[in-house]
């Protein structure tokens, strides 16, 4: 499938959205702040809900990996990077089957991939630490992200109702 | 470029246009259960998992694991002595106290500082997890009655990958 210049702009800006937004996050909460390691608002999940609604799965999945790698590239740690990756393409995949289904509301999906995202995260330090103790950090991780994910949700709502103000077909 | 290609060229690849529900669902509060039940589950078999053979009278012990393999073992059962133990030759340095009753990662100089903020292990299946260094700091019930393990292995002082 081609794509036009037109198409790679949306994405892109979509792409600088979305650093923007995981800067801006880190800035007003940083991790030292926070009473349990390793949680996180993700506000850029709110960009990651729109892509998937407006451009689709290949697009998506472009724009989180570039967000990684450019969050990697200016002074993150492989660590991180591995873990934003991870945890980005799991929420996605997530994400993307409750979309087809067809089923869920926006607050559904933010929970599922809030949720999706937690886990991959997990998974992968068990892997690199190659125990399964990291899992006694999910119970709290996943209670968490059920109520960061319905912020994300109630945050998205007022995006996805602008976009469609400003183009009726629901094309950004 | 006039302004007439961008309809077209977005008609050309139309987006699945589905705009999603703004309002909580079934399907969600489902979703929401799951997620919990999701979290009950693994607190659950964690704690059965680590509590596999605990009697009244067995002890705790504080197992660091580097790369999967065992650096450390202290026995924290109330009458344990006081413990404090620094990991070198990883790509960092890390010290692990341990103390009656508890134990945990009391320096790490990795730099997200998760282990350290995860604070105080006090029960069996909690765990303290560094990334970095690949360590893991577990509380395990040692099989062993209480008070008679007092000896660690400390034949690592660096550990060599």
């Amino acid at each position: 499938m081609r794509y036009s210049i037109y198409d790679l702009t949306r994405w892109g800006v979509l792409t600088a959205l979305a650093l923007t937004l995981s800067v801006t996050e880190s800035l007003f909460f940083p991790d030292a702040l926070l009473p349990v390691p390793g949680i996180r608002l993700g506000l850029a999940n709110i960009v990651t809900l729109l892509a998937i609604y407006y451009f689709g799965a290949f697009p998506t999945i472009l724009i989180v990996c570039i967000r990684c790698l450019v969050t990697f590239g200016f002074g993150g740690s492989l660590m991180g990077f591995l873990f934003s990756l991870s945890g980005g393409i799991l929420a996605l995949c997530i994400m993307l089957l409750m979309r087809n289904s067809g089923k869920f509301s926006l607050f559904g999906i933010s929970v599922g991939g809030a949720a999706a995202h937690n886990i991959g995260q997990v998974l992968t330090a068990c892997l690199i630490t190659r125990s399964w103790a990291a899992l006694s950090y999910l119970p709290g991780l996943l209670l968490i992200s059920a109520v960061t994910g319905m912020i994300i949700a109630l945050l998205a709502i007022p995006v996805f109702k602008a976009v469609s103000a400003i183009r009726p077909g629901g094309q950004i | 470029m006039n302004l007439q290609t961008i309809p077209q060229s977005a008609a050309r690849h139309p987006a699945p246009l589905r705009t999603p529900g703004f309002r909580f669902c079934r399907y969600d509060a489902a979703a929401i259960l799951l997620v919990f039940l999701l979290a009950a589950g693994t607190a659950l078999g964690l704690y059965q998992a680590a509590g596999r053979g605990l009697t009244r009278d067995s002890g705790l012990e504080a197992v660091l694991t580097v790369n999967g393999q065992e650096v450390w073992r202290a026995d924290i059962s109330d009458t344990a002595a006081v413990q404090t133990w620094q990991l070198t030759g990883i790509d960092g340095h890390m010290t692990v106290r341990a103390e009656p009753g508890r134990a945990c990662i009391s320096y790490s100089d990795c730099p997200d500082q998760v282990c350290v903020k995860t604070g105080w292990l006090t029960s069996a299946g909690q765990s303290a997890v560094c990334l970095p260094h690949k360590a893991v700091l577990t509380i395990l019930a040692s099989d062993r009655a209480a008070g008679n393990a007092s000896e660690t292995s400390s034949a690592y002082d660096v550990i060599s990958r």
